[in-house]
C-alpha cells in the first residue's frame, strides 16, 4: 500500500496560495503550509515469533504564521478545503494589529538536493517478507550463545512525503524513506541476567536490511542481532562500576551521544536567543580541548539524521560548531536565524504536521584525530572503557549532562579487563570536552539507532565519534 | 459526544466479523486543544490542534491460535467501501504475523464486569471546554510577572504557558461491548532560568488537571518555580560516598513509576523485569503502600473501561511492603495463566499495552523538613537527568542535582552528581516516606528517603 498521494486535487497551486493568503490576512510577515503524509509498518518479535503487525497512515496539514518573534501554529488531520482554511485563519490570529500583506505571492518549485535513495521501497514489499527480518534476527541472536535466553525485536519502516509551501515563494516536495531494526537480547547464567541492545538503519529502502539479497545491506539483521547477543553475554559476571572521577576511553561510534548532549543541544539557536543556554555569547571562545572539531552535517548520504531539506524547506548543510576547541556557531531555523541575524543552517526540524519546527541536530560528530586507538588504551593505567552507549540527557542552563554506558569494562594497566555494570556518566559540557586528551584516527558514525527528543517532539538523528580519551569524568557507579 | 464515532466503531467490527475475523475491536479518538506561551510580556506562540484517529485491531483464526493485525489511520473512512478496505488491510497485516494461543479479545468470563458509568468519574469539566487562548495568555502572563517579582535573578524562561483541551474516545468490540467517554484537561507551567556569577540554573513548576477548579493558582505555580530555581543558585558538586538520600516528591514519582513499569505482565512473560518472581514477597518496608486506581473521580489516569473494553478497577501493587501481583491484559493473562486486571491502555493509534491508571504511594507522617533533619548528612535530590534503571536487572544510576544536607539542615545546592544502586536493594532500604503528597498527572507520591545510596561526584 502506497503512502497517500499528495494529490493536486487536494492541494492545487491555487488552494495553497489561498491558504497562505489566509495565514497572512491578519498582518503576519511570513507563513508556511506543511503537508505531510506518512505510512509506517511495524513488526514486533517476542518468543521467537512475530507477535503483531501494525500499519499506520496519516495525512495532515500544519500552518504557521510568524510576526516578529511571535508564532501562530495550527494543524488538522481534516484536509477538506473548509477545514484547512479554518486552520490557516487560526494560525493567522497571532498577528492582530497589522494590516494584511498586499504583495503578490509567486510560488516557484524548488528542487531539493538528493541525500538519500531508497532502492527497495517499503511499499513494494509484502508484509510477510518484512516480518522475515525479525525472524532472521531471532535465529542469529539465539545461535550466538546458548545463554541467550530471550530475544526481543522491533522492525519499523516509514515512508513520509512532505510538501512545504512558504510565503517566500518556495514550494518543495521531499520523499523520505527510512527503516530501523532494534534487537534486545537477555543472557541468563544461573540467576544472573544481562541485557544487550543494538539497532541500525538509515534513510534508505529495505535493501539496507538485506531484503533484496540476504548477503547485502548496511544493517543486516544477523549483524545487529549478534551484536545485541554479544553485548548481553559479555556482561555476564559484571562487577559494580566504580564511583567518582575516572579516566575513560570512549569507543568509536555511538559515544557520539556525548557530543549530542554535552554541546549539541546547548548550541540550538532557540535556546541561545532566549538566553537559557550556557553557550550564550560564547562564539569565538574556547569551549573544548583544541583536539575537538565538532560538526553537524545533514547532507551525509543515507544516514538516519540526514535530510534533503529541513522541515521549513531549506537545504541542510554542514555546520562547524566547534573548531579546534573554539565555538564557531549555532544551529538555526528560519525564525531564530532571522531574529539573531545569523545564517540559516537548515536545521529547522519537526516530528510531523502536528508541530511547529525547532532548531534541531541532524548528524553530529567529532572529526577524526591522529591518535592510535590501541596506543590510547595502553596509556591508561586505571580507568573505564565505554564500549556502547544508551541515551543521554542535558540541562542546557548549567550544562550538566549524562550519558548512559550500556557496556563498560575496567581498564587495568592499559588493558581491558572485567565487565562492569552499566552506569551513568555525568559532567558539564565544556569542562568534559576540555579534558579530552587524545582523539583517535578511527572516526565512525553510530549504526543509525538514535532518536532525539525536544519539547515533546522526536526526530531521528545520527551521532559519531572516533575513540576518545577523557582525563576525568564522573562515573555514577556503586563501588564507592 | 460524537455519536457517529461509536456507530463507526460498531460498524467496523461488524464488517471485520463478516470478513472472517475471529474477533476485532475498533477505537476512535478525537480531540482539540490549544496552548499559549509568552515571553517578555508578550505572546510567543499560540498553537491549536484538532485530531481524529481510528484504530482497528483484528484477529485471524490460524493453526496454533490466532494472528494479530492492526491498522490506524487519520483518513477516516466515510463510505462502506472505504470501511471494508480498511478492514481488509488490517486482516492483511494479521496474515503477516505468527499465530499464537494467547491472542484474542478478553475471555467471555472476564467481560461481564460492569463498567463505571463515565459521569461518575467526572472527567469532563464544561468550564475547561469553554476556555480559549485568551485565558491561557492571561494565565501565562500572570505567571511570568509573578515569577520575576519573586526572584529578580530570573534571566529568562525556558517556557511559561498554559493550555487546555478536550478529548473523547469511542470503542466497540465483537464481544458486544461498546462504550464512549470524554474528558477535559487544563495545564499551566513555568520554567525559569537564573543568571548569576556562578552561571545559569533552571527549574520550574507545573500543574495539570481535568477540572479548572482543581488547577493550582497561576501565582502559586510561578512562586513555586521561582523558589525552586532560587535555591539552585550557586550549586557545586558535593562529596562522593554512601549517604542517606531523599528524593523530593517530584523526583520520587519516578521511583514508583519504575515499580509500576516493573509489574507489567508483558515484561514478566518476557522474563524482563527486575520484579520477576517477587510476587508475594516483601520488596519494601512494611509501611510502603502502593495502589493503582483507575476509578478515581477527576483523576488523570481514570478511564471507565480499559483498552479492550474491560471494567477498570483498583489494583493494589504493594501492600505492607509485599508485592501483590502483576498487571495483565487479555494476551498476557492467557500467556501466564492469570486473569486480566483491566490494565490494557491504548490510544486509537496504538495496540493495547499494559499500563497503570492513577498510582498512589500512601504518605507517611513526617514532613520533608523532618526527613532532612533525620538524614543528618546526605543528599536531597530535587532534579534528575537520565532515563532510569535497567528494567531487567534493576541496576540504577542517574544524574542528580539538589541540596546537600549537613547536621540535619540544608547546607548548599549541589549539581553534577549521580545516585546509584539496584532498585531491589533501594526499595528494601527505604527508611521513610514523607507526608508531602504531590499529585501530578496520574501519579500521587510523597518524598522518599533511602537509608543509604551510592553518591558519586568529582570531589
Amino acid at each position: 500500500m502506497q503512502a497517500p498521494e499528495l494529490k493536486d486535487a487536494y492541494f492545487s497551486r491555487e488552494q495553497l496560495q489561498k491558504l497562505l493568503e489566509a495565514a497572512l490576512a491578519q498582518g503576519a510577515e511570513y507563513a508556511e503550509v506543511y503537508i505531510e503524509s506518512s505510512r509506517r509498518t511495524a513488526f514486533d518479535l517476542d518468543a521467537g515469533a512475530i507477535k503483531s503487525a501494525t500499519e499506520a497512515e496519516s495525512l495532515g496539514v500544519g500552518v504557521r504564521a510568524v510576526v516578529g518573534n511571535q508564532v501562530g501554529y495550527a494543524h488538522s488531520a481534516d484536509v477538506s478545503e473548509a477545514a484547512l482554511l479554518e486552520v490557516a485563519r487560526a494560525a493567522a490570529l497571532i498577528a492582530s494589529a497589522g494590516s494584511p500583506s498586499t504583495r503578490a505571492l509567486e510560488i516557484r518549485p524548488f528542487t531539493a538536493p538528493a541525500r538519500y535513495r531508497a532502492e527497495l521501497e517499503p511499499s513494494r514489499v509484502e508484509a510477510p517478507a518484512k516480518a522475515e527480518v525479525l525472524r532472521r534476527a531471532d535465529r542469529a541472536a539465539r545461535a550466538y550463545d546458548s545463554r541467550v535466553a530471550t530475544v526481543l525485536g522491533a522492525f519499523i519502516d516509514v515512508e513520509q512525503r512532505v510538501r512545504i509551501v512558504t510565503t517566500d515563494g518556495r514550494l518543495v516536495d521531499d520523499e523520505r524513506t527510512m527503516g530501523r531494526l532494534s534487537v534486545t537480547a537477555i543472557a541468563q547464567d544461573g540467576s544472573e541476567r544481562r541485557v544487550g541492545s543494538w539497532g541500525g538503519g538509515g534513510r534508505a529502502g529495505l535493501e539496507q536490511f538485506g531484503l533484496r539479497r540476504p548477503d547485502e545491506g548496511t544493517s543486516r539483521p544477523e549483524d545487529i542481532a549478534r551484536e545485541a547477543a554479544r553485548m548481553a553475554v559479555a556482561q555476564l559476571g559484571a562487577r559494580p562500576a566504580p564511583a567518582g572521577e575516572q579516566t575513560v576511553i570512549l569507543s568509536p561510534g555511538s559515544s557520539g551521544v556525548l557530543l549530542h548532549e554535552a554541546v549539541g543541544h546547548g548550541l540550538e539557536a532557540d535556546f541561545i536567543r532566549k538566553g537559557t543556554s550556557l553557550f550564550c555569547d560564547r562564539v569565538g571562545q574556547r569551549v573544548a580541548s583544541e583536539l575537538c572539531t565538532v560538526v553537524d552535517d545533514g547532507t551525509l548520504f543515507n544516514l538516519r539524521g540526514s535530510l534533503n531539506v529541513d522541515d521549513e524547506g531549506n537545504p541542510t548543510g554542514r555546520t562547524v560548531l566547534i573548531e579546534n576547541g573554539i565555538l564557531r556557531g549555532y544551529l538555526t531555523d528560519r525564525l531564530n536565524a532571522g531574529l539573531m541575524k545569523l545564517p540559516v543552517t537548515g536545521n529547522g526540524r519537526r516530528e510531523g504536521y502536528q508541530h511547529a519546527p525547532l532548531p534541531r541536530m541532524t548528524n553530529t560528530f567529532l572529526l577524526a584525530g591522529k591518535d592510535d586507538p590501541a596506543e590510547m588504551l595502553r596509556s591508561v593505567k586505571k580507568g573505564l572503557y565505554c564500549a556502547a552507549f544508551g541515551g543521554g540527557q542535558v540541562d542546557i542552563s548549567n550544562g550538566n549532562f549524562v550519558f548512559e554506558v550500556r557496556e563498560g569494562y575496567l581498564i587495568e594497566d592499559g588493558r581491558i579487563t572485567a565487565p562492569v555494570k552499566g552506569a551513568t556518566l555525568i559532567g558539564v559540557g565544556p569542562q568534559v570536552l576540555e579534558k579530552i586528551t587524545a582523539v583517535g584516527a578511527d572516526a565512525k558514525m553510530d549504526p543509525g539507532m538514535y532518536t532525539c527528543g525536544k519539547a515533546g517532539q522526536s526526530v531521528p538523528v545520527g551521532v559519531g565519534m572516533p575513540s576518545v580519551r577523557i582525563d576525568g569524568v564522573t562515573v555514577g557507579g556503586t563501588a564507592v | 459526544m460524537n455519536r457517529a464515532d461509536l456507530e463507526l466503531c460498531r460498524e467496523i467490527v461488524e464488517l471485520a466479523g463478516r470478513a472472517g475475523a475471529a474477533g476485532a475491536d475498533a477505537m476512535m479518538g478525537r480531540g482539540s486543544d490549544f496552548d499559549v506561551t509568552v515571553r517578555d510580556g508578550k505572546v510567543e506562540e499560540v498553537s491549536r490542534a484538532t485530531d481524529a484517529t481510528l484504530g482497528v485491531r483484528v484477529f485471524l483464526e490460524a493453526d496454533g491460535g490466532r494472528k494479530l493485525g492492526f491498522l490506524t489511520t487519520s483518513a477516516l473512512p466515510a463510505t462502506k467501501d472505504e470501511k471494508e478496505r480498511l478492514v481488509r488491510r488490517a486482516l492483511g497485516m494479521a496474515e503477516a504475523s505468527a499465530a499464537n494461543p494467547w491472542h484474542g479479545l478478553p475471555d467471555a468470563a472476564d467481560t461481564n464486569l460492569s463498567t463505571v458509568p463515565s459521569p461518575a468519574l467526572d472527567l469532563f469539566d464544561p468550564r475547561v471546554a469553554e476556555l480559549g487562548p485568551e485565558w491561557a495568555q492571561r494565565v501565562a502572563l500572570q505567571m511570568e510577572q509573578a515569577a520575576c517579582a519573586a526572584e529578580p535573578r530570573i534571566h529568562a524562561f525556558s517556557a511559561v504557558g498554559a493550555g487546555a483541551g478536550r478529548g473523547e474516545v469511542a470503542y466497540a468490540n465483537t464481544l458486544g461491548f461498546s462504550g464512549q467517554f470524554e474528558g477535559t484537561h487544563v495545564s499551566a507551567y513555568c520554567s525559569a532560568v537564573t543568571l548569576s556569577e556562578g552561571g545559569r540554573q533552571s527549574d520550574g513548576w507545573s500543574d495539570a488537571r481535568r477540572h479548572l477548579a482543581d488547577l493550582m493558582a497561576p501565582e502559586d505555580i510561578a512562586k513555586k518555580a521561582a523558589e525552586r530555581v532560587s535555591r539552585a543558585i550557586g550549586a557545586r558538586p558535593g562529596p562522593t560516598g554512601r549517604f542517606p538520600v531523599i528524593f523530593e516528591a517530584p523526583v520520587a514519582m519516578s521511583i514508583i513509576g519504575h515499580i509500576a513499569a516493573g509489574v507489567n505482565g508483558d515484561l514478566v512473560a518476557k522474563n524482563a523485569t527486575f520484579l520477576q518472581e517477587k510476587r508475594g514477597q516483601p520488596i519494601a518496608p512494611a509501611f510502603f503502600q502502593l495502589v493503582d486506581d483507575s476509578t478515581l473521580p477527576r483523576a488523570f489516569g481514570s478511564v471507565p473501561f480499559d483498552g479492550e473494553g474491560l471494567a477498570t478497577r483498583v489494583n493494589p501493587l504493594v501492600t505492607d511492603g509485599v508485592l501483590q501481583g502483576f498487571l495483565y491484559d487479555a494476551f498476557t493473562a492467557r500467556r501466564l495463566g492469570a486473569r486480566p486486571t483491566g490494565s490494557a491502555r491504548r490510544g486509537p493509534s496504538s495496540l493495547p499495552g499494559i499500563g497503570t491508571g492513577n498510582i498512589r504511594l500512601a504518605p507517611g507522617e513526617r514532613s520533608l523538613a523532618q526527613l532532612v533533619k533525620d538524614a543528618g548528612r546526605g543528599l536531597l535530590v530535587t532534579r534528575m537527568l537520565g532515563h532510569g534503571p535497567d528494567m531487567v536487572t534493576g541496576d540504577y544510576s542517574r544524574g542528580a542535582a539538589g541540596l546537600w544536607i549537613e547536621h540535619g539542615e540544608i547546607a548548599h545546592p549541589v549539581e553534577e552528581m549521580t545516585v546509584a544502586g539496584n532498585l531491589l536493594d533501594m526499595l528494601r532500604g527505604i527508611s521513610a516516606v514523607g507526608a508531602d503528597l504531590l499529585v501530578r498527572g496520574g501519579t500521587a507520591c510523597p518524598s522518599i528517603m533511602f537509608g543509604e545510596l551510592a553518591v558519586s561526584s568529582r570531589t
